[in-house]
């Protein structure tokens, strides 16, 4: 296991320790929070807000100017524009604008310094595939799409995306841990089928071998406006965990369906997203 | 943003202590193995508020375990924070440190709350808590 982790959330990434883990998460991709913590240190926190580029930057005038009033030492990152660090005693933080965000990123001293955290960060919010890279997930999702659900729970975690409101199509992805108590000797194939409610509710899915994992696929029914599901899997034993993809999108977004499934089965979504 | 600047609620404080705390076995509950394999936690434990107003002063009680949980118990002799005991279980069960922190110690929780195991907080780790054991 190397000692170094990618997390990926939003349209930005950046590298952390594999002792810490995400923690707190909420928001969406316009504004939010995500919170990492190990078993020793407090929270190493990243901020975002979207806006328009020069409100954006009035605000960071703003709170620069409110942290040297509190005598902090301030000071700009080199190699960076518009990015201001701040050693607040037992912390530190960075100020970073970058196009249509504002990140505030702070982290406990003793954990992760603010250059190494810097080094890593990479932000990629005009990209058409946001990456999404945590718990073993690692899945490629249109940037436009809203993230609706998250779940976080000890041994299965869960994204949930959907275009808009009033839209029919659906993504999820989330992962299992503790693959190898789960599988047993079982194939993928075989723990689906007897454990997935998707699966055993569809007998006639056909099933395909695809990279590294499986797919399933259920044909939509003959109603107009019914859609197709596609179930992906495959097993991450990096992470001992199996990591999934589950899509149900009417017909008119089989293509993005397709790609975004051959992506995650085929463990490109690095290229697609960054 | 800049919400550090107006401070924080204690919680990581407590989060730290109870890392720091030693989960320790009620010496009056036993763990069986029964015949079919299942594993039991079994022991005169204490009686709860009502029980105890009836004139109550302890119950023999029982409850089953998984392996992981045994995995747990087995590892509560005192010679261990919880802090370890959560790395420990992470190592061998492959789970991320977070998995491992929510599992072991709402687990512990529960064990605290049935008065299987108790937490020694704020002393050093017991060096000979496993010996004294052995020679019971």
């Amino acid at each position: 296991m190397t000692n170094r982790q990618v997390f990926a959330w939003a349209g930005f990434s950046l590298e952390l320790p594999a002792d810490w883990n995400l923690s707190v998460a909420h928001g969406d991709t316009d504004a939010g929070t995500i919170a990492f913590a190990d078993l020793r240190l407090g929270p190493l926190e990243v901020r975002w807000q979207s806006g328009g580029q020069a409100g954006l930057a009035r605000r960071l005038r703003r709170l620069v100017g409110k942290m040297r009033r509190l005598r902090a030492k301030v000071t700009a990152v080199a190699g960076r524009e518009s990015a201001w660090e701040f050693d607040h005693g037992d912390r530190w933080i960075v100020l970073l604008h970058i196009a249509r965000r504002l990140y505030e990123i702070s982290g406990p001293a003793g954990g992760p310094t603010a250059a190494e955290i810097l080094a890593s960060f990479t932000d990629a919010q005009n990209a058409e595939l946001y990456r999404w890279r945590v718990y073993g997930i690692d899945a490629a999702v249109p940037a436009k799409w809203q993230l609706k659900k998250i779940s976080l729970l000890p041994g299965a975690s869960r994204l949930e995306f959907q275009p808009g409101w009033l839209s029919r199509s659906r993504l999820q992805t989330g992962s299992w841990s503790m693959a190898d108590r789960l599988l047993g000797d079982a194939s993928l194939e075989a723990w689906a089928t007897a454990k997935l409610p998707l699966v055993a509710a569809h007998p006639g899915g056909r099933w395909e071998s695809r990279g590294a994992g499986v797919f399933f696929c259920v044909a939509p029914g003959r109603w107009p406006g019914n859609t197709a599901q596609a179930l992906a899997l495959w097993r991450n034993r990096g992470n001992n965990c199996i990591v999934w993809l589950h899509t149900n999108m009417p017909r008119g977004r089989s293509v993005l369906a397709k790609r975004l499934l051959g992506l995650f089965l085929e463990g490109r979504v690095a290229g697609a997203g960054q | 943003m800049l919400q550090w600047l107006s401070g924080r609620s204690n919680n990581e404080q407590q989060r730290q202590d109870m890392l720091r705390a030693i989960p320790v076995q009620n010496p009056r509950v036993e763990r069986t193995v029964l015949a079919d394999g299942r594993l039991i936690l079994r022991g005169q434990t204490r009686l709860n508020g009502w029980q105890r107003l009836m004139g109550g002063r302890s119950a023999l009680r029982q409850f089953e375990i998984d392996t992981l949980g045994d995995w747990v118990w087995r590892h509560c002799q005192g010679d261990l924070t919880v802090e370890e005991l959560v790395r420990g279980f992470g190592l061998e069960h492959a789970v991320n440190l977070r998995e491992a922190e929510i599992a072991v110690v709402s687990f512990l929780n529960m064990l605290a709350k049935r008065n299987v195991v108790a937490f020694v907080v704020g002393r050093r780790k017991s060096v000979g808590g496993r010996r004294r054991r052995k020679r019971s």
